[in-house]
C-alpha cells in the first residue's frame, strides 16, 4: 500500500499539487484508519490530507479518478507491491522455458510443458494477467516513463519480463507439430495479440499519468530562465501562472515586514503622557511601533514592437504585485505616453495588458516626446519617495533621446531605474542611446528573464522597506 | 477490523450532526472524523453562508464540548488572541503591597542587596495569576477539551497567521515570561476562510483541508426540511430549485444556504404554499443583497419560475 500511495503522490506532484512529507504521513495515517475498501471515504480522506486549496482539490480529483481507475489498492494483508506469486512466475520462465525447448526434441509438446504465460493465456485468467502486467510494470519502472517515445521500449520490457520470448518459442514449436498442436498454436497466437494489447494499454495509461506532467514540470523550471522574447505564445498561460505565483510569494514575503515591532520596546513618552491621567502612574504602557512606508513606484513601459514581448511581462508583473505595491502608477508609451493605472484597476489581467498594448503600442518609439509627456503629467508628484522604473531598449530611431526631461525626473526622484531588455554589449550601437540616458539614471540593468523581474521587485522592496 | 469501525464512526458523526440540525454530506463527516483521529486542525473554505462556522458549532454541540470562538480581523494581535498581562492588577498589587515590600526589604543594605532580595519575589508578578487568558489560551487550558473556532482567518494579518503555526502544529504556546504552555487536552480546531486573502502555504500544510460548496438540491431540500418546520413539499421543492437556478446566474453575491433558510421561513410566515411571481418579487430582498442583483433576477423572473415549475 505504501508503494501505491507513494506513486499516487508522485502523480499529484507532477500534476502540480504540492505535497509535503508531513502531508504524506497524514495521508498514510488516514488510510490506516479508514481503509481502502470504501472508495468515497478514501477519496475524501486523501483529499482532505493532500490537497490544500480549491485548485489543488480539482487537480486531485482528476488524478484520483485516473490513477485509481486501474490501480487497485491492496489492503494491508498483501501489502508489498509485487506479490510473491507473480514474482515466482515471472522469475521461473527462463528455466522452465529452457526445459520446454529441450523436451521438444522428443514427443509432441502437450499443454503441460508450455511456459507459464502460455498456460495462463489458455486458462484465460484475465484479472491475474492484468495484475501481473501491473506488477511487471512496476518492476521495470514504467512509472518512470517520461515521454511517449519510450512507449515501445517499455511495452517490450514488460512483455519480456512476463515471458514473451518463451511464449513465442512455444508457439513456434507447436506450429511445427501435428494438427492438434497447430490448432493450439493458432489459439495461443490470438490470445497473444489480445494480451499484447493489454500491455500496450497499460503503458499508454502510465504515459498519461506520469509523462505529460513531467514535461510540464520541466517547462516550469525552465521558463523563468528563458529569455522573455523567446517565449512561445502557447506558453503564455503557463508564464502568467508563474508570474502570478512569483508575485504572490513576494507579496507574502513583504507584507509581513510592513508593520514591525508591535511589541517589545516601550514608548516612554506616550506611556508617561497617558499616565498623567492616573496621577502619573503608568497604567497603560504603549509600545513603540514602526511603520514602514511603502514605496511609490511609477513604471514606464515601452510597448513598441521591439520590446513588446518583454514589456508584456513587466506589465503582467506590475499588475500582479499590486498587493505589495499598491501605489504603483503605470504608464505605457511608444511615440507618446499615457497612463494605464486605471486600466489595470478595472480590467482583468490579460485584457488590461492587451488594451495597454493596443492603446499605446504598435508605433515606433519616440523617447523624447514620451519622456516629455511623462514630465508634464507628473513631475510635480515625484518626490524623494518615488522610484521611477523605465523599461525600454533606449532606441530612439535617431531622434531626441529625451535626456533633459529624464534629468529633471532624476533630480526629484529617489531613484530612477532603467531596465533594458538588450544585452549589455549592444548598448550604444546603432540608435541605442543607453550610455547617454544612463547618466541620468541611478541604475541601469539588463532585464530579459522572469528571474530578473523577480530580483528587481525584491530589490525595490529591500531598498524602500 | 478497524476500518469498519471507522466507517461506522463516520456514519455516526453524520447522523449526530443531522440530529443536531446540521445536515452534511459524508465528506464533511469524514474530515471531522480524521481531524479528531489525527489531531489536526481543519481549514474550512467555501463561499460565504454555506455553514462553515455552523460546522464548528454543530461539532461542539455534538461532542458536548465548549465552543471557543476567535473572530479574526485586521490588526488582531496576540494580546487579543492569546493572553495579556493584567498590567493594572500588577500595578495595583505593587501599590497595595508597598508596606509588605518594606518588610521584605527590611534589613537590606544598599541597592544591590535590596535588588537581590526583590529578585526572589519577581516571579510572583509574572505568574499565571496575572495572565488574562484570551481565546487561544483558554482553548489550550480547557481541561475536558474544547472546540476552537478561528473564524475568518483570512481577515487577519500575515504575522498573526505565522503566529498561529505553533498552536496548530504542537498545540502549545510560548509566553516569554513563563515558558511554554501546552494543551491540557488538545482542542479540535476549525479555521474558516472566505479566501479574501491567500492563506499561507505553511498554515495550509498543518491543516486538513475541507472545501464546502453550495449543497446539491437534494441536500439543500433536507436542510430546509430540518430547519424550517411547517413547510409544504411543493413550496420546498420549488424554493430550492429557484435558489439553484439563481445560483447559476452571474450575480454579485450568490444566495447562501442561510439565506435559503431565511427565505423559507419568510414564505412560511406569509402562509405561502407555492411560489408565484408577485410573492417572489416582494421577498427577493431576503435572498439577494445587491440592488443590481435584484433587478437582474426580477427581469428573468418569469423564465426562472417556469423553469422551477417544470424542473
Amino acid at each position: 500500500m505504501e508503494a501505491t500511495l507513494a506513486d499516487f503522490i508522485r502523480v499529484l506532484r507532477s500534476a502540480g499539487v504540492r505535497v509535503s512529507v508531513s502531508e504524506t504521513i497524514d495521508a498514510y495515517e488516514s488510510i490506516r484508519r479508514i481503509g481502502v475498501s470504501h472508495r468515497t471515504l478514501l477519496k475524501n480522506a486523501l483529499g482532505a490530507t493532500l490537497a490544500k486549496t480549491g485548485d489543488e482539490r480539482e487537480l486531485f480529483d482528476g488524478c484520483f479518478e485516473r490513477f485509481f481507475s486501474h490501480q487497485q489498492l491492496k489492503d494491508d494483508a498483501d501489502e508489498t507491491a509485487p506479490d510473491p506469486e507473480s514474482t515466482g512466475q515471472t522469475a521461473s520462465p527462463p528455466g522452465q522455458g529452457g526445459g520446454g525447448s529441450g523436451g521438444s526434441g522428443g514427443g509432441s509438446p502437450s499443454p503441460d510443458n508450455l511456459s507459464p504465460l502460455a498456460q495462463q493465456l489458455l486458462e484465460e485468467r484475465g484479472a491475474q494477467l492484468q495484475a501481473d502486467i501491473a506488477a511487471a510494470g512496476q518492476r521495470v519502472g514504467s512509472q518512470r516513463i517520461v515521454s511517449f517515445v519510450q512507449r515501445g521500449r517499455f511495452t517490450r520490457a514488460i512483455a519480456d519480463a512476463l515471458g514473451l520470448r518463451e511464449l513465442d518459442a512455444d508457439i513456434a514449436r507447436l506450429d511445427a507439430g501435428d494438427e492438434g498442436d497447430r490448432e493450439l498454436a493458432a489459439r495461443l497466437e490470438r490470445r497473444r495479440g489480445a494480451w499484447m494489447e493489454r500491455v500496450r494499454d497499460h503503458v499508454e495509461r502510465q504515459i498519461a499519468l506520469f509523462a505529460d506532467p513531467e514535461d510540464r514540470r520541466m517547462m516550469r523550471e525552465r521558463l523563468p530562465r528563458l529569455k522573455l522574447s523567446h517565449i512561445d505564445r502557447r506558453h503564455y498561460a503557463e508564464m502568467q501562472e508563474l508570474v502570478h505565483r512569483m508575485a504572490r510569494r513576494l507579496a507574502s514575503l513583504h507584507a509581513r515586514k510592513r508593520k514591525a515591532a508591535r511589541r517589545g520596546q516601550l514608548d516612554i513618552r506616550r506611556t508617561l503622557r497617558t499616565g498623567l491621567a492616573y496621577d502619573g502612574v503608568p497604567f497603560q504602557p504603549s509600545w513603540r511601533r514602526v511603520k514602514k512606508d511603502k514605496p511609490r513606484i511609477m513604471a514606464l513601459c515601452d510597448v513598441s514592437g521591439s520590446v513588446a514581448s518583454v514589456s508584456r511581462f513587466l506589465l503582467m508583473f506590475l499588475y500582479s504585485v499590486n498587493d505589495v505595491l499598491p501605489r504603483v502608477r503605470s504608464f505605457a508609451f511608444s511615440d507618446s505616453l499615457g497612463e494605464i493605472t486605471e486600466l489595470f484597476r478595472e480590467l482583468p489581467l490579460d485584457q488590461a495588458v492587451l488594451a495597454a498594448q493596443q492603446r499605446h503600442g504598435d508605433r515606433s518609439s519616440d523617447y523624447g516626446r514620451s519622456l516629455r509627456d511623462f514630465e508634464d503629467l507628473c513631475l510635480g508628484e515625484i518626490d524623494q519617495r518615488t522610484t521611477v522604473i523605465i523599461l525600454g531598449d533606449a532606441r530612439s530611431n535617431y531622434g531626441d533621446p529625451g535626456i533633459d526631461s529624464l534629468r529633471r525626473v532624476h533630480q526629484r526622484a529617489r531613484r530612477v531605474l532603467w531596465l533594458n531588455p538588450e544585452a549589455r554589449v549592444q548598448w550604444g550601437y546603432g540608435d541605442s542611446e543607453m550610455p547617454l540616458l544612463a547618466t541620468a539614471c541611478h541604475q541601469v540593468r539588463v532585464c530579459n528573464t522572469l528571474k530578473h523581474l523577480e530580483q528587481l521587485v525584491q530589490d525595490l522592496m529591500r531598498s524602500t522597506g | 477490523m478497524p476500518q469498519t469501525r471507522a466507517i461506522d464512526a463516520i456514519t455516526a458523526l453524520q447522523n449526530g450532526f443531522e440530529q443536531g440540525g446540521y445536515i452534511c454530506d459524508v465528506e464533511i463527516a469524514t474530515t471531522v472524523y480524521l481531524a479528531r483521529e489525527l489531531e489536526k486542525p481543519v481549514l474550512v473554505e467555501g463561499p460565504p453562508g454555506v455553514g462553515k462556522t455552523e460546522l464548528a458549532r454543530a461539532t461542539a454541540e455534538l461532542l458536548e464540548l465548549p465552543l471557543i470562538r476567535l473572530q479574526c480581523y485586521e490588526g488582531l494581535d496576540e494580546g487579543k488572541a492569546l493572553y495579556e498581562w493584567k498590567y493594572g492588577k500588577q500595578l495595583l498589587y505593587t501599590q497595595i503591597l508597598r508596606e509588605k515590600l518594606g518588610e521584605v526589604l527590611e534589613g537590606t543594605r544598599g541597592l544591590d542587596e535590596a535588588m537581590e532580595r526583590l529578585h526572589q519575589y519577581d516571579d510572583s508578578f509574572f505568574s499565571e495569576r496575572f495572565l488574562e487568558p484570551r481565546p487561544l489560551l483558554r482553548a489550550l487550558r480547557a481541561s475536558n477539551g474544547s472546540v476552537l473556532l478561528i473564524d475568518e482567518v483570512d481577515k487577519s494579518d500575515h504575522e498573526f497567521e505565522a503566529f498561529l503555526l505553533e498552536i496548530l502544529s504542537d498545540y502549545q504556546i510560548s509566553v516569554p515570561e513563563i515558558g511554554t504552555i501546552g494543551a491540557v487536552t488538545r482542542p479540535l480546531v476549525f479555521l474558516t476562510s472566505n479566501n479574501q486573502r491567500e492563506i499561507g502555504e505553511a498554515l495550509r500544510r498543518r491543516c486538513l483541508h475541507l472545501h464546502i460548496d453550495f449543497p446539491d438540491p437534494g441536500l439543500e431540500r433536507r436542510i430546509v426540511q430540518s430547519r424550517v418546520s411547517g413547510i409544504s413539499d411543493t413550496l420546498r421543492n420549488q424554493l430550492v430549485n429557484f435558489i439553484h437556478a439563481v445560483r447559476d446566474m452571474e450575480l454579485r453575491k450568490l444566495p447562501a444556504v442561510s439565506e435559503t433558510i431565511d427565505w423559507a421561513r419568510t414564505l412560511v410566515l406569509l402562509h405561502a404554499d407555492k411560489l408565484d411571481a408577485e410573492l417572489v418579487r416582494q421577498t427577493l430582498s431576503v435572498i439577494l443583497k445587491h440592488q443590481d442583483d435584484i433587478a437582474l433576477v426580477s427581469r428573468e423572473l418569469p423564465k426562472l419560475l417556469n423553469q422551477v415549475r417544470t424542473g
